[in-house]
């Protein structure tokens, strides 16, 4: 079966006062079709670097140094910016985003954001565009949709907006959604029930989703596969059920003991100590923060290598996590 | 609320605005130290002038009783007379009122004309050469007093290449328009300067807001983001500083039509001021205050077009 999304080794970079920072710097993915996949990592791990190259919506600052983007067989980095435009953003591709009360134009009623939409990639009218509109909004359940369709995003709530972007990325028939933390700026009970309804909403349509959150909560209750980044590098990725119940990668691990939900814990909360901003130059990049590291980590660039079919780690030392997984002494400093 | 409502509110919010106008206008004639009838009429005034001229402006009588029939005169249309002209004020006003509010209106047109493709221009390549030829010929502009660019423009495009008319107002509309053209060019280019620094910040600004990216990210191109909704977004403050400067406007009329002869209040208002006409101070500052509010409503009522969250909330 043929990958949806297929990235190979991305190398995203920022270059600005004379510095480069590399955003991302060795991301590999696949989505296939209908398949909901999770890209997990801290703050600044790169995550949304990723959609946007994806999407080629970089800052001016920022390019694609290196790597391949393949896209239902098309390589996305050798397209026109008018192909771009036309058949992939909102259409093949769409985005649901963090924070959707600033998301949406706040001069537009939220029905003519979402017929602009409609109408720029279906040859459609005014008013076939509003008829459709009011049956997506009833979809993604908004109440009384022919009303809403006049209101202004100031005058709706964050989690009816958040309904509303959900609509405008469907709107189109898209392939693949990206859902860039659409939950975080929410409140747990809404954020819960969008949840849901979203969970319903891409099995009946039958479209892939790229989910990108720091919550792994929501990896594991909605994605089949999972994507663990660090500092721009893919560190582990496999199924969610592999990865959660056996991760290989001491980062992973991490992750997993630092969350009450997974692992009880006696005593103190396990944290990872440190920070993403010490990088070493060559080697794994989380050297400096491992438990389990040591100077063979540092001596060359470590490649992302396949455990089993359904498994993949960044790490030379995979013995050792499991290890490490097994004992009681996790290894990370606990806190509070 | 819905914007009808929203606009008649705004109206009568501003009566009790203009009755405050209306007494500083009226008080104008008593806030100089003195004798108004001396003041007007000079210290060698004979007693019997004066008391004419006391009689004719009813100084004798008690404020409120002045300021009443200040009132009731102005009611019925009347803002007196002009002690120079002899003439009624109303009727002065409205014959010289036509030519500066065309050349208000024209250095607007100037302004918009200008200024908005420039400052798109400008945002569209911040941080290079069209960036910096807008920032560093608004800040040119704003270095220089228009009294001084009128004198300069006069100079170069009127005295020695003979393109434009030195001075006056011409007769029939295509002379008027070539007769205005210098002059409401330099009127206007304070405000193009203005407007163009506030739009091109403004813009660059709104640039890097979420539903600016959203937009990017649904596949609308450069020129619908720009002029659809990067341009609205940013016209709100754009607005607010050209509203403010209505007033300012006014004041530099008076230096232009001075400087191009030009027949209208601004240069009325000076003829008066040096031939201490109170009366027609009086008059002309009114229609200037009258103008200011007005403009001002118009100003809330654009907002309310452009932003809804001004009156749905």
């Amino acid at each position: 079966m043929m990958n949806l999304l297929e990235i190979k080794d991305l190398h995203t970079y920022f270059e600005g006062n004379g510095a480069i920072v590399k955003a991302v710097d060795g991301a590999d993915l696949s989505i296939r079709e209908r398949e909901v996949v999770g890209l997990v990592g801290e703050s600044g791990s790169g995550k949304t670097t990723i959609a946007n190259s994806l999407l080629r919506i970089l800052p001016e600052t920022g390019r694609i140094v290196s790597g391949g983007i393949i896209f239902k067989g098309i390589n996305i980095r050798e397209l026109s910016e008018k192909e771009m435009q036309f058949k992939i953003r909102g259409n093949e591709i769409s985005m649901i985003f963090q924070d959707p009360m600033v998301s949406l134009n706040p001069l537009f009623t939220v029905g003519e954001q979402i017929t602009s939409v409609l109408k720029l990639h279906q040859d459609i009218g005014q008013k076939e565009a509003k008829t459709k509109a009011i049956d997506l909004f009833r979809k993604v359940r908004i109440s009384d949709p022919e009303k809403r369709f006049d209101n202004y995003p100031h005058e709706l709530s964050g989690g009816m907006i958040q309904r509303v972007t959900i609509a405008m990325a469907m709107s189109c028939e898209p392939s693949l959604i990206i859902a860039d933390e659409p939950t975080t700026a929410l409140d747990v009970t809404i954020a819960n029930q969008i949840l849901n309804e979203f969970e319903e909403l891409i099995g009946e349509i039958g479209v892939s989703v790229l989910w990108i959150t720091h919550d792994l909560g929501v990896i594991k209750r909605i994605c089949d596969y999972v994507n663990v980044m660090y500092a721009g590098t893919l560190m582990e990725q496999g199924t969610v059920k592999t990865v959660f119940e056996n991760p290989l990668h001491s980062y992973t691990f991490g992750l997993l003991r630092s969350n009450v939900i997974y692992y009880e814990p006696k005593g103190k909360i396990p944290t990872i100590m440190g920070e993403l901003s010490e990088i070493p130059h060559q080697g794994c990049k989380f050297y400096p923060r491992c438990p389990i590291g040591d100077e063979g980590c540092l001596q060359e660039s470590i490649e992302l290598r396949k455990i089993d079919e359904n498994h993949s780690i960044r790490c030379i030392k995979p013995e050792d996590a499991k290890r490490l997984s097994r004992s009681k002494n996790h290894g990370f400093q606990g806190v509070c | 609320m819905s914007l009808e409502r929203y606009a008649l509110r705004r109206f009568l919010e501003m009566i009790p605005v203009l009755f405050i106008v209306l007494f500083i206008v009226f008080l104008m004639l008593h806030f100089i130290p003195g004798d108004p009838a001396k003041n007007i009429l000079g210290i060698m005034a004979t007693p019997e002038r004066l008391e004419q001229l006391r009689k004719s402006l009813g100084l004798n009588e008690p404020l409120h009783k002045q300021f009443y029939v200040f009132l009731t005169q102005l009611a019925r249309g009347s803002l007196g007379t002009s002690i120079r002209y002899k003439a009624p004020i109303t009727e002065l006003i409205f014959s010289r009122l036509r030519v500066t509010l065309s050349l208000v209106f024209m250095s607007a047109v100037f302004c918009v004309i200008i200024s908005l493709p420039l400052s798109l221009w400008a945002t569209k390549h911040r941080g290079k050469f069209p960036d910096y030829v807008a920032r560093i010929s608004s800040l040119f502009v704003f270095s220089m007093p228009e009294f001084w660019t009128g004198l300069l423009f006069l100079n170069i495009f009127a005295l020695r290449l003979g393109w434009f008319p030195t001075r006056g107002w011409g007769s029939g509309l295509l002379d008027n328009i070539y007769h205005l053209f210098l002059p409401s060019f330099i009127l206007g280019l304070f405000l193009t300067a203005l407007v163009t620094r506030t739009l091109r910040s403004d813009m660059i600004e709104v640039l890097q807001k979420e539903y600016i990216r959203t937009a990017r990210t649904y596949g609308f191109s450069d020129r619908t983001i720009y002029l659809k909704y990067v341009l609205k977004n940013a016209l709100l403050p754009t607005i607010t500083v050209l509203g403010l400067n209505l007033g300012w406007l006014l004041g530099s009329s008076v230096v232009i039509e001075t400087v191009f002869s030009l027949p209208g209040i601004g240069a009325m208002l000076l003829d008066a001021v040096i031939v201490r006409d109170y009366p027609l101070i009086q008059g002309i500052s009114l229609v200037f205050a009258l103008a200011i509010m007005l403009n001002n409503y118009i100003v809330d009522i654009i907002y309310g077009l452009i932003d809804p969250r001004i009156y749905r909330s």
